[in-house]
């Protein structure tokens, strides 16, 4: 996997005093964080004042036991979730700030999430999965649309699949199809939920191996994950259980 | 590359669009036949009002319509000329009207008006057209009115058998058809009419004289009072110069007698459309809500990876659209062809021709605004509710988890009670009540198509009621109208002796003209004079009193009349003319309806009734009967019509000069022949109402099935046969639909009273009375049934189908 699929423009960058926008050094900036959720039960903290810096090309694992608030932190990243209380930064955005319509807007196109259960769309094609980001935030000329996509999938090495319906591929093949439409417009960050969580071991490589390609090539991937050989591989581990972070090494 | 060029044009969001419809190719159709039925529907009648409307005015005007005609009792060329010299008068044309009676092959007798027309290439007003055949009839030869020959299958060359009114037979030969625009056609009322020369008048014993004088006034002929105001001046200066006019008619101005009913049958028709078309929004937004509660996650997914808000909205309201234009796609060229039918049919009645088929332009736009508006309009909602979700909520189980819970737990109790006993009544009744505003939308639209179905139903009972009023009224069989007085004692005489008579009634009669306050002419009116003591009218006093005996010039009207002069009321005084002398009546008592003829204007006069003493005295003739009445001892139409024919060759032997004798029975059975025509095409409208509830109890019953499908599985995993599931599926259709009938059944009252009074203001100029129509009520009963059984059979199907593997993996 030689080609080059990103070309890392229009990106925001550390001015002069190299700090972003509002004044965060780190590309990734969570401060105080706090969610609380309403349940039948009362209420639930599921984060706890975190805090978290991520740079830019960092490779960040995020373990801890099912619960204990992993998924909570990384939608806090992606803007899928909102804090209840707590400032994030993500380049030059308050991401705290934004409205539901204009988080859509951004993640769209700074923001790439694979998920556990990959969540393709059941009656689109392959290809047309990695177009409808693209659609979706008006990136590239229609007529690039198609080659880029083409392009992914083959680095994805499942080009030969881009006119089945997800139903058709395998686990593997789909996340592989998740991974590329996380990467249709571009984005600098990447954010995947257990993306191997559902895949066995030698798929779960090969996915693993994608992203390290990934990294080489400067994006910033954050991913969370239970195979604790993967998290020997990554640049820094972020521990978190019950809603706090307990170490980061 | 082919591929690529594909997804150039058309971007995922729309390709996932389309997708949806093909996937789910049933709901598609569904919703895209429930939308068409009503925009095909209002793009037939509004193609057919204005085609319709075209097509007879145009060809109303070509024929030159008379202004005015006046019945004088004889007139020649002189007169015609002087009319024409007039300043007021544009054109005036003379003709002779003679009436004889025609032998029709299956052996019955029918009225046939002659009329005798002297220059058949330079009619100056009610121009008759040339048909087929010869032109001009030649001596002993007729043209037949177009529609007299098919309806009656007479052809051109045949020889027909006339009689006239002095009893002498003559066979004429058809030499030909003609078209009479003017004359109210055959299939509507079964009379005939033909047209011959004088010389073969003369050769019938008719007079060489003209009796029926047309004009066609100068100035504004627009202008119905104007018209008025030159025909009555003439009708003035023509008595002046000795002259007896005994009836003066002013139609409305260049309207063809029937536009006007025509034109309201279709509003309604319209009404009823438009109305089916909103009922179809309902669908859609049940089919829109359910779509877009399975959707949850996919709009997640686009959320997740940039989608907006609006994209989203976008993307369920390109689903709609596809909907409104498949809808069009279909009710676009359905409504032209029905269009076309529709006015053949029409003008096939009416007896014109439908010369230019042009389906307007504005037709088109606004049936295409419908097929769009409709769907957004009840999408809209459920589509931006469902848009507004947050991904978290979409993705991740926690909201759905909830619902399942609930689900889970309903799940339990129905497993607890199909262990207990398999009882499919009550889970179809917990079924059916578990989605309640969905529920309320199925049974809005059933249970409106139901009441309109009842209410036609109630028109026409009431239109049986009003008929059964006219019946009731005359308490007698057979009517004979002579042409001239006979003595009483000597035609009652007479009758008796014809089998099947039991009594007679000698009365007198007049054909008189109102005269309004300021001098103008208004209606005619006929004046029936029964004895004082009668007991051959039955009337019903609605308001005032019947006639008593001393009453002189004392006049007991019908509620119809009454309607056609506003501003007359019971104790009023009101000017007639009879025989070119005016006088002034009193009007003593309101009846109900009188007029036998009447279901459609300009189809009779109304009848009053009058005191034999006092109409004979003015007229000199006591004694003397114009009119006899006959009962007979027959029960049944039939029965009396042979009765009557035997009367009319009795009379014919003793050489009386009968011009008509008619059984009420027939008549009654005229009046309900059109109103069975109106019926019809008012129960084809609440049929198409029906249509679109069917389809959304089918959407509501695929629904139901399909957010079912895991409950369905469990069932199935416990036990449940295929029959079973099929029998929930159709008893809760069942359910749902006697529901609406019981709502349908309630709401047909204000439907009945509303229509009744609509139809009957239309065709009688009065309100129908309310009739509850237990029939109606009954019929659909029968029709739900049948449409709770066909709608539920492809979801039970369905539902039937349905594997334990599918139902757990389904979300
Ligand atoms: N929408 C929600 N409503 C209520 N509780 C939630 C919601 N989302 C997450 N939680 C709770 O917050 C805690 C952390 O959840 P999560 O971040 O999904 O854990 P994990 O580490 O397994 O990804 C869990 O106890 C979970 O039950
Ligand atoms: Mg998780």
């Amino acid at each position: 996997m030689s080609k080059a699929i990103s070309e890392q423009k229009g990106q925001a960058v550390k001015n002069g005093n190299g700090v972003y926008k509002y004044g965060n050094q780190r590309l990734i900036e969570l401060q105080n964080v706090l969610k609380n959720y309403k349940t039948p039960a009362g209420d639930f903290m599921a984060l706890k004042d975190v805090n978290l810096g991520i740079d830019q090309g960092e490779f960040i694992a995020v373990i801890g036991k099912s619960g204990s608030g992993k998924s909570t932190l990384v939608n806090m990243i992606t803007g899928i979730d909102r804090p209840t209380a707590g400032e994030i930064y993500i380049g030059d955005v308050a991401l705290h700030t934004l409205n539901e319509e204009h988080t859509a807007q951004w993640r769209g196109r700074n923001v790439g999430i694979v998920f556990q259960f990959f969540q393709l769309m059941p009656t689109l094609t392959i290809l047309e999965n990695l177009l409808l980001p693209m659609d979706f935030c008006n990136m590239y000329a229609p007529r690039e649309r198609i080659e880029r996509a083409m392009c992914l999938l083959e680095v994805v090495e499942i080009a030969d699949h881009a006119h089945k319906l997800p139903a058709a591929l395998s686990g593997g093949q789909q996340q592989r199809a998740a991974i590329a439409r996380a990467l249709a417009n571009d984005p600098p960050i990447l954010v995947a939920d257990e993306p191997t969580g559902n895949l066995d071991s030698r798929t779960a490589e090969a996915v693993f191996l994608l992203f390290e390609d990934l990294i080489a090539q400067g994006k910033t991937l954050l991913m969370v994950t239970h195979d604790s050989d993967q998290a020997k591989r990554v640049h820094r581990t972020v521990t978190i259980s019950d809603g706090e972070i307990v170490s980061e090494d | 590359m082919n591929v690529n060029k594909q997804h150039l044009i058309i971007n995922p969001r729309w390709r996932k669009v389309l997708r949806d419809l093909w996937e789910h190719k049933a709901r598609t159709i569904l919703v895209v036949l429930a939308i068409a039925v009503g925009v095909f529907a209002f793009g037939l009648l509004a193609t057919a009002q204005v085609v319709l409307d075209h097509n007879l005015s145009e060809e109303y005007l070509a024929i030159r319509p008379a202004s005015a005609s006046l019945t004088l009792r004889s007139f020649d060329d002189d007169l015609i000329h002087a009319v024409r010299q007039m300043p007021d008068i544009e054109a005036a044309e003379g003709r002779r009207t003679f009436r004889t009676r025609l032998l029709l092959p299956t052996g019955e007798w029918i009225e046939l008006n002659l009329m005798a027309i002297a220059d058949y290439d330079d009619m100056r007003a009610n121009q008759v057209r040339r048909q087929s055949g010869s032109w001009p009839p030649g001596r002993q030869e007729v043209l037949l009115e177009r529609s007299v020959a098919s309806y009656f299958n007479i052809h051109e060359g045949d020889e027909i058998l006339i009689e006239t009114s002095d009893a002498k037979q003559y066979t004429l030969r058809v030499s030909g058809l003609a078209h009479d625009l003017t004359q109210i056609p055959s299939h509507l009322i079964p009379n005939a009419s033909g047209f011959v020369s004088f010389s073969t008048l003369e050769w019938l014993g008719g007079s060489h004289t003209y009796n029926q004088l047309d004009i066609i006034v100068a100035g504004d002929r627009g202008d119905k009072a104007h018209v008025q105001t030159v025909a009555a001046d003439l009708k003035k200066r023509l008595e002046k110069d000795g002259y007896i006019v005994f009836l003066l008619d002013v139609p409305e101005p260049f309207q063809h007698p029937m536009a006007s009913m025509l034109a309201t049958v279709n509003y309604m028709l319209m009404v009823l459309s438009i109305v089916s078309y909103g009922l179809s929004g309902f669908l859609i937004y049940n089919t829109m809500s359910s779509i877009m509660a399975q959707q949850r996650k996919q709009i997640g997914i686009m959320k997740a990876v940039g989608g907006r808000e609006r994209q989203i909205i976008g993307v369920y309201l390109g689903l709609v659209i596809v909907f409104g234009l498949l809808a069009l796609l279909v009710a676009l060229p359905a409504g032209v062809l029905g269009a076309r039918l529709f006015c053949q049919y029409v003008a096939n009645l009416l007896n014109f021709d439908l010369r230019y088929f042009h389906a307007p332009k504005w037709v088109f736009a606004m049936q295409s605004l419908m097929a769009l508006i409709a769907p957004v309009l009840a999408a809209i909602y459920p589509i931006i509710h469902s848009a507004r979700i947050t991904v978290h909520a979409a993705i991740t189980d926690y909201g759905v988890a909830l619902e399942r819970l609930r689900q889970d737990d309903l799940t339990g109790r129905l497993v607890e009670r199909i262990r207990g006993l398999p009882r499919p009544v009550l889970l179809s009744l917990r079924n059916t009540f578990r989605r309640q505003s969905r529920l309320m939308l199925t049974l809005v639209p059933l249970a409106i198509a139901g009441a309109t179905f009842i209410a036609v139903f109630g028109v026409r009972s009431a239109f049986q009621t009003k008929i059964g009023e006219t019946t009731s009224l005359y308490n007698l069989d057979i009517q004979i109208i002579f042409d001239r007085p006979y003595r009483s004692s000597y035609v009652s005489r007479e009758a008796m002796s014809v089998p099947g008579v039991v009594e007679t009634e000698a009365w007198a009669s007049s054909s008189a003209t109102i005269v309004l306050p300021d001098g103008a002419i208004g209606p005619p009116v006929t004046l029936l004079a029964p004895p004082v003591d009668t007991t051959y009218i039955q009337a019903s006093i609605k308001e005032g009193r019947w006639l008593l005996p001393g009453d002189r010039s004392a006049l007991v009207v019908g509620e119809d009349l009454l309607n056609e002069l506003p501003g007359y009321r019971v104790g009023d005084d009101i000017t007639l003319e009879i025989d070119g002398q005016q006088r002034a009546w009193q009007i003593a008592g309101r009846t109900g309806r009188t007029s036998s003829s009447g279901t459609g204007p300009g189809t009779g006069a109304s009848i009053a009734f009058v005191n034999y003493d006092y109409l004979a005295r003015i007229q000199g003739t006591q004694g003397y009967a114009t009119l006899l009445t006959v009962r007979t001892d027959r029960p049944d139409l039939i029965g009396q019509e042979q009765v009557a024919r035997a009367l009319e060759e009795h009379f014919k032997d003793r050489g009386l000069a009968t011009g008509r004798v008619r059984t009420i029975s027939l008549v009654i059975k005229d009046m309900t022949m059109r109103m069975y025509v109106l019926i019809g095409l008012m129960l084809l409208m609440a049929i198409l109402l029906a249509i679109v509830g069917a389809l959304g109890l089918t959407g509501t019953m695929s629904l139901n099935v399909l957010e079912r499908t895991r409950e369905i599985g469990i069932m199935r995993a416990i036990g449940a046969t295929n029959r079973s599931i099929r029998q929930i599926v159709i008893i809760e259709g069942n359910v749902i639909v006697l529901l609406s009938w019981t709502i349908g059944t309630l709401l047909s009252i204000p439907f009945t009273t509303f229509l009744s009074r609509t139809v009957g203001m239309t065709f009688m100029k009065e309100p129908l009375p309310f009739t509850l129509p237990i029939e109606g009520i009954g019929i659909w009963l029968g029709l739900s049934l049948a449409i709770a059984t066909l709608s539920s059979l492809l979801p039970a199907q369905r539902a039937s189908r349905i594997s334990v593997r599918e139902a757990l993996a389904y979300e």
